[in-house]
């Protein structure tokens, strides 16, 4: 186990603090005096430190291979530090470089006031704060969109004219789905996810096949652990990696995952960049509120003692590889994260035991009943039994599907819980046993799960006939 | 004696004071030579409008607050020991609200 001696034991572990009068020159050029200082006692000057993550971010992308010229390609901007840094990197990759980068980026707004239901002029004005400074500040096309209204992407054109209207009862349905889960933690994952769905309807509206988001290094860090909390598996790969393929169609991709939150912060401050830092449901919050920010308060707080910390986590990190097993024809990916859906897997597993102590201590006082009475236990099978929800509507000659199987089919079958987890993978089905009520979830996420579910009961009933 | 110093919070740690970024103040030192601990108790009972603990740790900024002295990261001027001098900007940048 762990001791409290344990710096004792690796002194050379534990920062400890500069001695101002030591330091006298920049580590690279070794003529300026040094202003910054990372990774516990590399200290430069500002021009090298500046050029230092310019040259991070081209590396990343170089290393990759991830454009090729003319490629249109979506920023996914939110107002914070990091996407404004990542807006001026590109800038000056585009105009000042020596090898100038060849794609066109055009930056994409998503708007999230309905999460907190703001006053739409509130609203626009906050909008139009943060599409004022990218049109008089870089060179690129605007386009902004909102969580609740994804298919509505307008074209800002930096002359003051914003052509964005709220649906008040579709701010209110988002707002209603979200107060509609009961645990934190489940909130921000929902929200991650609405986000994710959101940027991406709106790259595929202005056609781009790629799209840039600002993580960077701790941030992907805090993910990788909050993941691993959350149960997320696999499909971590793909959240903390560098291109995130879970949509066949539009790639994300994360240039400046190898740079960190500090370096990223000094960046945008010596290049004196704006920002504007939108509250989420964290924000303020004590540590405690969310599995997310607890994560993020240990690695921060374990980072200023020991500056080894996130580089260690961040590396890890990097070897993480995606499982190739979703192009199998017919496999599913999860109705609100699109990752590969790990809950068909072998028998006895922690999956398993957990679904049976769910449907037993869900029977309650009414456990000795046909199907489970203590004869019957050794020839179980435990994908045959149902959780008992109340919502389920048990009749079948209500279920009449057209059988269009094309998603015109109106069948009427109110949504069970049961329906959705089965269309889940395991940390988003966590997220959906925190919804209160099933008639509180957005519409599409709705829809998406009436389709699907009414083309699995067509395939089983026609299942005889496929050749 | 008083000292003229420019305060910049960004990165989020601008909702900690009012959403304002920038706070020009004129703090009353007296004779004493001022140094950044000092100026963290002042924000402290001054600017900070809600949720102390947010910005200060016992009696250091949070971890995950950068603190920059006229362009310089305050950990080569001696972080808390550093002395202010008359007209210095010192920015506070939160690095946990992403972006």
């Amino acid at each position: 186990m762990c001791s409290l001696t344990e710096s004792e034991l690796e002194p050379e572990l534990v920062r400890t603090p500069l001695d101002p009068s030591a330091i006298k020159v920049c580590k690279k050029c070794k003529e300026k005096p040094p202003c910054v200082n990372l990774r516990g006692s590399d200290t430069y000057c500002k021009t090298c430190f500046l050029t230092a993550v310019h040259h991070k971010f081209r590396a990343t992308l170089g290393k990759h291979k991830a454009m090729r010229p003319g490629e249109s390609v979506c920023i996914a901007y939110s107002g914070g530090g990091a996407s404004t840094a990542l807006l001026h990197l590109l800038k000056t990759g585009i105009e000042s470089d020596h090898k100038k980068l060849l794609f066109k980026p055009v930056v994409l707004h998503v708007d999230e006031g309905a999460i907190f239901k703001l006053d739409p002029k509130q609203r626009i004005e906050n909008i139009r704060e943060k599409l004022d400074y990218i049109a008089a500040h870089f060179p690129f096309k605007v386009y902004v969109s909102t969580l609740e209204q994804s298919q509505r992407v307008v074209e800002y054109k930096g002359d003051g004219e914003l052509d964005l209207e709220f649906e008040a009862e579709r701010t209110n349905e988002l707002y209603e789905s979200i107060e509609n889960i009961k645990e934190s933690s489940a909130k921000e994952e929902f929200i991650n996810c609405i986000r994710r769905h959101t940027i991406l309807e709106g790259a595929e509206k202005i056609n781009c096949a790629k799209i840039f988001t600002g993580e960077n290094a701790t941030k992907i860090s805090i993910d990788l652990l909050t993941g691993v909390s959350l149960g997320k598996g696999g499909n971590l790969a793909q959240e903390v990696g560098f291109w995130d393929k879970r949509n066949a169609a539009i790639t994300v991709l994360r240039p400046l995952r190898d740079v960190p939150a500090k370096e990223l912060a000094l960046y945008t401050v010596f290049h004196r960049l704006e920002s504007f830092g939108e509250p989420t449901i964290g924000t303020g919050k004590e540590s405690l509120f969310s599995i997310r920010k607890l994560t993020e308060d240990f690695l921060v707080g374990l980072q200023n003692d020991f500056p080894a910390t996130l580089s260690t986590v961040f590396k890890t990190s990097d070897k993480l590889q995606a499982h190739q097993e979703r192009m199998v024809e017919g496999n599913q990916s999860c109705v609100l994260c699109d990752g590969t859906l790990d809950t068909e897997v072998d028998q006895h597993n922690a999956l398993q035991a957990t679904q049976w102590s769910t449907i037993v201590s869900s029977r309650g006082k009414a456990l000795d009943t046909d199907d489970l009475n203590p004869a019957s236990l050794d020839f179980l099978d435990l994908t045959s039994l149902k959780l008992a929800d109340p919502s389920c509507n048990p009749d079948p000659s209500n279920d009449e599907c057209c059988g269009q199987g094309d998603g015109s089919c109106k069948t009427k079958k109110p949504l069970s819980k049961t329906d959705l987890m089965s269309l889940a993978c395991y940390s988003c089905m966590r997220t959906v046993s925190n919804f209160k009520s099933m008639e509180k979830i957005p519409r599409k996420l709705h829809e998406q799960v009436q389709r699907t579910r009414n083309r699995n009961a067509m395939k089983n009933e026609i299942q005889d006939f496929l050749l | 004696m008083s000292l003229n110093l420019t305060l910049e919070f960004s990165g989020g740690a601008e909702l900690l004071v009012d959403k304002q970024k920038v706070h020009k103040v004129q703090i009353p030192t007296g004779d004493k030579v001022w140094k950044i601990q000092d100026l963290l108790y002042w924000i402290r009972d001054n600017l900070l409008k809600e949720r102390p603990e947010l910005f200060l740790k016992e009696n250091t900024v949070r971890p995950g607050i950068l603190v920059l002295v006229n362009d310089s990261d305050w950990e080569l001027l001696g972080q808390l020991d550093y002395e202010l001098e008359n007209d210095d900007n010192v920015v506070f940048i939160s690095t946990l609200h992403g972006g």
